[in-house]
């Protein structure tokens, strides 16, 4: 047996479905924005993958992008937070309502 | 190396303006905020001009990046329009509502995320382009950084965006493994030899993610419930700004990436997106009914309207798309113009968004109500405005297309959404205003706003014809059939 | 052999940190686990032949996020637990959701004619070949992460500021 995309795929799929069970279940904004990050990680197993065995660099270049995405985000994300908790501290996402209809 | 800057001009002309503003910001005297806000419009106007000027331009640029055609460039208007009014209602807002003078150069970074989204032929791009658009949102929505209710919004919108981001990545990242590119052409070429969706799983699971993502970002149902909650927190011209610019954005970029990579799944997208359609103006219409607040019912009424424009993207034709970009002038004019008002009737920290504060406007602020009362018949869709011509376009197409039963559930969720639109109406028609209501003052930016606004609205719905002919036109790139 | 092994090792790891994320105490101890899963994924990324990319997920995500993180967990002093969890009902169907969308795409993959095989780069020349591509064909989005910067610039600034006035 070798190793292929097949493997990292699927470990990146099963890495994808824990953090989004984070989004869903937890309610600590911090742990959210944890498990949001994580996912994004997850999917940047995918395209490494893809690269190595399309044997090309592109796949590389978009985890890169998406790096510096992550890096921007959770700076905006944490200014907000700190915002927020300046106004009023809490950290339950539930006392905002987060998934409310 | 073929980097044509040319091509992006209107681009560079807005990221130009972004940092001529920041500039001014950095020298921070007393009078820059208001001074910002005049440049960035100028900006605006001039990207605008750019766009116009290079029309009819076809050209592919930074190595197949993005193209600079009519269909891209047409796009940029719409957005521009929804920045510029945008820009107009936050000269006032900085002083109403203490907004802080970062909001005119957030604007404008949102802005050039979305021209880029609309030109971008590359899923890189197109993603890089999302996250500027959506992460300059974020921001704007916290803007009112005094409010909770504003702060709030920011991170709801902050945290689902994200979610959201991870699976159009995810998608893009499935395209990527089944395709080997990430050019729209090149995932075209790919995917053109395998014929149905079972012959390629991944990316056909690509396809599927690739319209989670967008939905996210765009309010379908089921990925809308961040929406009301986060357009009722934001201040009114980010809200404004977001439910008219970045959905025509994500349109936009979905009729793209949809028409140039997956021409050969139409049929099965275009299912897949109808079914979506149904469930967005059923739910957004239902959900409006029982609202008492003017904004939070206004937020309703975009999903709803994001489910009619979807229609136009299911029937997967020329005239549907024509029929969305259509949809998309119209309703950021008659969606801008309801929020001027929504925002014209505020003050610090009072909203005076309930539907009792606009009972009886019309004795108190004739202009405004009767302004009020037309947005709410373009927006029911009533003849003689914008509103209705763009919905008959878009019905129409689907007629033509075949899927007349989606047109006539869209009917049928049109004459229920009359209902609380009208219910707005006649309330500041027939109603008696309380003794104690807040008195609204209308200034000149804001005014600018309603008026333009509101005449454009009627005057879409009596003459749509240049219009209509320059979408036309615009399309004819995009589609070649 | 000694791959499959490696892959088995660090996947696991992987695994294990993001469950620990999900199941951790308090925000702190979620950004353990955040650390175990972002150094693990790098590991991998150096064993898919990606030792820059690799690097890069050690410095910035390990590295600076995830100090980020913390720094700002501390800032606030919110290292405290959680009230409730969320409804029985609502975790239950957030797990399931989950479940239903890895089995799906398991299931998509192990159909799908997956990328296997080709020769791997050498990878002495991994951050030649990133750089040259980066700064022709992927100049635009190399832009555009420029700007994405500036963003978070001006929302740090504005939201983390105090007002002048007061």
């Amino acid at each position: 047996m070798t190793l292929s995309s097949l493997h990292y795929f699927i470990l990146s799929a099963i890495l994808f479905a824990i953090g989004g069970i984070g989004v869903l279940v937890r309610r600590n904004v911090f742990v959210i924005f944890m498990c949001v990050e994580m996912m994004l990680n997850a999917v940047n197993l995918s395209l490494i993958a893809f690269a190595r065995y399309l044997n090309q660099a592109d796949g590389q270049l978009l985890v890169l992008f998406v790096m510096a995405i992550a890096a921007a985000e959770v700076v905006v994300g944490l200014a907000i937070l700190v915002a927020l908790h300046r106004k009023r501290p809490t950290t339950d996402a539930d006392e905002m309502n987060v998934l409310r209809g | 190396m073929a980097i044509d800057l040319q091509v992006l001009a209107p681009e560079a002309i807005i990221l130009a303006f972004v940092l001529i503003t920041l500039f001014i910001y950095a020298l921070g005297s007393k009078r820059s905020t208001t001074l910002m806000g005049w440049l960035a419009l100028a900006g605006v106007v001039l990207a605008g001009a750019a766009s116009l000027y290079y029309w009819g331009d076809t050209a592919l640029t930074f190595q197949g990046m993005v193209a600079a055609d009519g269909y891209g460039l047409f796009a940029n208007l719409v957005f521009l329009l929804a920045a510029g009014l945008a820009i107009l209602m936050g000269l006032e807002a900085v002083r109403r509502f203490d907004l802080p003078a970062e909001v005119f150069v957030l604007i404008l970074i949102a802005t050039l995320g979305m021209m880029l989204l609309g030109s971008a032929v590359n899923l890189v791009a197109v993603f890089l382009a999302l996250e500027i658009l959506s992460i300059a949102l974020y921001v704007l929505t916290a803007s009112e950084r005094d409010e909770w209710r504003s702060l709030e919004a920011g991170m709801k919108y902050f945290i689902l965006g994200g979610f959201a981001s991870a699976f159009l990545l995810f998608g893009i990242a499935m395209i990527y493994g089944a395709t080997g590119t990430f050019s729209l052409a090149g995932v075209a070429a790919q995917g053109a030899s395998l014929s149905t969706l079972r012959e390629a799983p991944l990316l056909a699971a690509g396809l599927v993610f690739l319209l989670i993502g967008f939905a996210f970002k765009v309010a379908l149902v089921p990925f809308q419930m961040w929406t009301p909650d986060v357009y009722e927190g934001a201040p009114s011209l980010v809200t404004a700004f977001m439910s008219a610019g970045a959905k025509a954005a994500g349109f936009v970029a979905l009729i793209r990436i949809l028409e140039t990579a997956f021409p050969y799944w139409r049929t099965e997208w275009g299912w897949a997106l109808a079914v979506i359609a149904v469930l967005t103006m059923s739910w957004g219409n239902m959900a409006a009914l029982g609202q008492r607040s003017v904004k939070r019912m206004l937020a309703y009424s975009s999903i709803a309207h994001a489910g009619y424009i979807v229609i136009g993207v299911a029937v997967a034709a020329r005239t549907g798309y024509a029929s969305v970009l259509f949809y998309l002038i119209c309703y950021t004019l008659m969606n801008v113009g309801a929020f001027a008002v929504v925002m014209a009737m505020g003050r610090k920290g009072e909203p005076n968004e309930g539907l009792d504060d606009y009972t009886g406007l019309i004795r108190r602020k004739p202009g405004l109500a009767l302004a009020m009362a037309l947005f709410m018949l373009a927006l029911a869709g009533i003849p003689l405005t914008a509103g209705f011509l763009a919905k008959l376009y878009v019905f129409s197409a689907a007629v033509v297309e075949g899927y007349a039963w989606l047109a006539a559930v869209a009917i049928v969720n049109a004459v229920i959404s009359a209902y609380y639109y009208l219910r707005v109406a006649a309330r500041m028609f027939f109603g008696e205003a309380r003794a104690d209501a807040a008195p609204v003052h209308v200034s000149a930016p804001l005014g600018f706003v309603v008026a333009l606004t509101a005449l454009a609205t009627v005057f879409l719905g009596v003459y749509p014809t240049p219009l209509l002919e320059f979408i036309q036109a615009a399309i004819r790139p995009l589609v070649g059939f | 052999m000694l791959e499959i092994i490696l892959f088995a090792c660090f996947g696991l790891a992987a695994i294990v940190g993001a469950i620990w994320v999900i199941l951790g105490k308090n925000a702190t101890w979620s950004a353990l686990g955040l650390l175990i899963n972002f150094c693990s994924l790098g590991a991998l990324y150096i064993m898919l032949n990606a030792p820059f990319v690799g690097l890069i997920q050690f410095i910035v995500y390990a590295g600076a996020i995830v100090v980020m993180f913390l720094f700002v967990i501390m800032l606030l002093m919110v290292a405290r637990g959680e009230g409730q969890d969320k409804k029985p009902v609502q975790r239950y169907a957030g797990i399931a959701l989950a479940v239903l969308l890895a089995a799906g795409l398991v299931y998509v993959a192990v159909g799908a004619a997956m990328p296997h095989g080709a020769l791997p780069a050498t990878p002495q020349d991994n951050v030649r070949v990133l750089g040259l591509t980066l700064f022709s064909e992927y100049l635009l989005p190399l832009w555009m992460a420029g700007v994405l910067f500036l963003i978070g610039m001006i929302a740090v600034v504005m939201l983390a500021k105090r007002k002048r006035e007061a």
